[in-house]
């Protein structure tokens, strides 16, 4: 069995919160793929950085109800739906795309969607200058394929790179308890290593060169996130890839929804074409990296 | 067989355990509250913030869990860590995933990793994409390890709760532990995972939101339990679960059951879960596996605490089939089925 993108969608005003963003993404890409949000079976939210640090219930589960998804379960119903909120960093997407792959071939669900946004918990108004994430979001429906040749491989995420207990993560974020006052809803720390640049290309070289050992073709086109300025050009050129594509998100870096968005960014050039095949590579946190291949279906990729 | 089966389990509780009445005698809100009466919660552990916090007690948990498994860490191909939040000392962390920590600090050199969070149905949420690896082949194997540290919002009723119609009331009932549960490939009858499945009814997800607070310097929970512990809602479960059997041509009755577990959210909660679960199923509910009375309400690792204890103490057989009932904020209703042996030692 294989698995196909259905559709893609990104949600792109600056002044959105993470909620708003992962609803209007989702919203976009179910009406552009003609789907009821009732016939979604499960939904998983990446998105790591979120409205007011909320951390229960699930923000899928605040999603799923802006997006007016199962709201309530019907008795005698043969379908339900369910939500979850996943975190990886930008390396979520792909645990999700894992996940939802296994799902659709045990015919436990039909679709999942998948959404990724981030905002400073207190909204643009609170962020600071230096906060180093774009508030975006993108949602990716999934659903089985029709052809075995097409659709993605198996997603490929090595263990992060051997390091020592307390060195540096590349990104580290989170909400100080003893320094918050009664701030905490509108505050979050994100300290980014001196040399992360160095950190998340080398994870991301690591899981490419490990991906690529069983599957030597590199006629590919790349299809990265943006962690840092020139991060899948490095790649291209390290491993040959004919054509690369980073995800733009101006001088931020993208976060959880930055691997749908360098695609659908792909996508919207026209260029994409049945048969294409593309690496999806994201990275960062961890440091950790990983990359799933996907072959564009007849029919074309939404 | 194409399933997989629960192979060990293994739990941490924080060092410090307290009576629910010295918990409360830190009230500096001026409220005051009969919690023992109204949950039957008369203990339960807390973390000591500033030497143990989700890492320390995962990684503690984990190992456990490997011990009693007879696999290296090494074997291990995926952890998946179901805590509502993540606590590395005082920070609360978003990245990057405690997962990824917890697999560094216990050896997991092979494996993957990442953080679910799904407010009480974090672990079944783990195991739900888990055995869906297993079973597709995706992975041969992993861990769901939960260290719920929770009380950080109890920390904030303390502080600002008033009175019994508070909404903070629910967070006075929480406590802190970790669980550790592996997966593999089921080899027969006697060790299977027979499903799981879940549903979140998002209508209500606004009815239980844990943030920072505006008014302290703590984290708070705000609670509409009497929304949330309705009558329909309280049914959710056994309609879910009634309809998934169905499909699978049989009844509640016919499963024989030999334990049941439900979230431990307090004893008359459970109570009211049961009646309905009786009702619906139009059927006589197995003896319920309960501690809330000695650990309070764990969050996401309430259920395999629970198992966990009555494991320690010889009193699950090998071969128990028991039905798991969790209920989550979200809200997420929904059930496991496992018969277990490995887990028994």
């Amino acid at each position: 069995m294989t698995f196909i993108i259905q559709r893609s969608a990104v949600s792109a005003d600056p002044t959105l919160g993470s909620i708003d963003h992962a609803v209007r993404a989702a919203g976009e890409c179910l009406s552009g793929a003609g789907v009821d949000p009732n016939d979604v079976d499960v939904l998983i939210n990446v998105g790591v950085y979120c409205d007011s640090n909320i951390v229960e219930p699930s923000n899928a589960a605040l999603i799923q109800k802006e997006l007016g998804m199962h709201l309530d379960y019907q008795a005698g119903s043969s379908r339900a739906g369910f939500s979850l909120d996943l975190r990886n960093g930008a390396c979520g997407v792909l645990n999700a795309l894992q996940a939802a792959g296994a799902l659709l071939q045990n015919g436990t669900v039909e679709r999942v969607l998948i959404v990724g946004s981030d905002a400073h918990p207190g909204g643009a108004e609170n962020a600071p200058s230096d906060f180093r994430y774009a508030a975006v979001g993108a949602a990716l429906l999934v659903t089985k394929g029709i052809d075995a040749d097409t659709g993605f491989d198996r997603v490929h995420i090595p263990a992060p790179l051997p390091r020592v207990v307390g060195t540096h993560p590349g990104v580290a974020g989170y909400l100080d308890l003893k320094a918050m006052g009664n701030d905490g809803q509108r505050s979050i720390t994100v300290d980014v290593a001196d040399d992360y640049a160095e950190l998340v290309a080398g994870a991301a070289c690591a899981a490419v060169r490990s991906y690529l050992a069983d599957r030597p073709e590199t006629r590919r086109v790349l299809v990265t996130n943006n962690p840092v300025p020139g991060f899948a050009a490095g790649l291209a050129g390290e491993f040959g890839f004919a054509r690369a594509h980073q995800a733009a998100t101006g001088d931020l870096d993208a976060g959880s929804s930055g691997l749908i968005i360098g695609y659908h960014q792909l996508l919207e050039t026209g260029e994409l074409r049945p048969g294409d095949e593309l690496l999806l590579v994201a990275a960062g946190s961890g440091p950790i990296a990983g990359c799933v291949g996907y072959t564009v279906p007849g029919g074309g990729a939404g | 067989m194409n399933s997989s089966r629960l192979r060990a389990l293994g739990a941490a509780l924080p060092a410090g355990e307290y009576t629910t009445s010295e918990v409360l005698g830190r009230m500096t809100s001026g409220g005051e509250f009969d919690v023992e009466r109204i949950t039957g919660i008369g203990h339960r552990y807390l973390v000591d913030r500033t030497v143990e916090d989700t890492l320390t007690l995962g990684a503690r948990a984990a190992r456990d869990a490997l011990a009693k498994s007879g696999l290296d860490a090494a074997d291990l191909d995926i952890i998946i860590c179901g805590a509502t939040t993540v606590h590395d000392g005082f920070h609360m962390v978003f990245e990057p995933s405690a997962a990824q920590e917890i697999a560094r600090r216990i050896g997991a050199v092979n494996a993957s990793g990442y953080d679910v969070a799904n407010a009480c149905g974090g672990t079944m949420t783990g195991i739900y994409l888990l055995d869906n690896m297993i079973r597709a082949g995706v992975v041969r194997n992993g861990m769901v390890v939960t260290p719920e540290v929770i009380s950080p919002v109890t920390e904030g009723a303390l502080a600002e709760a008033i009175d019994v119609r508070d909404p903070q009331f629910a967070a006075l009932t929480l406590a802190d532990a970790a669980v550790a549960v592996i997966l593999d490939p089921a080899v027969d009858e006697d060790d299977v995972l027979h499903y799981v499945d879940l549903t979140t009814c998002a209508e209500y997800s606004p009815l239980c939101i844990a943030k920072p607070s505006d008014a302290s310097e703590n984290m708070i929970m705000l609670t509409d339990n009497l929304t949330m512990q309705a009558a329909p809602r309280r049914e959710t479960w056994a309609e879910f679960h009634r309809d998934i059997l169905a499909k699978r041509g049989t009844t509640f009755a016919a499963e024989k059951f030999d334990f049941i577990v439900f979230h431990q959210l307090g004893v008359g909660f459970t109570e009211k879960l049961a009646e309905s679960g009786s009702k619906i199923h139009g059927a006589e509910l197995p003896p319920r596996l309960a501690t809330v009375e000695k650990y309070g309400n764990t969050g996401a690792s309430t259920h395999f605490l629970v198992l966990h204890d009555y494991i320690s103490r010889g009193e699950i057989p090998k071969r128990a089939k028991i039905c798991f009932v969790p209920t989550a904020s979200g809200m997420v209703f929904g059930v496991l089925s496992a018969t277990i042996s490995a887990l028994v030692g």
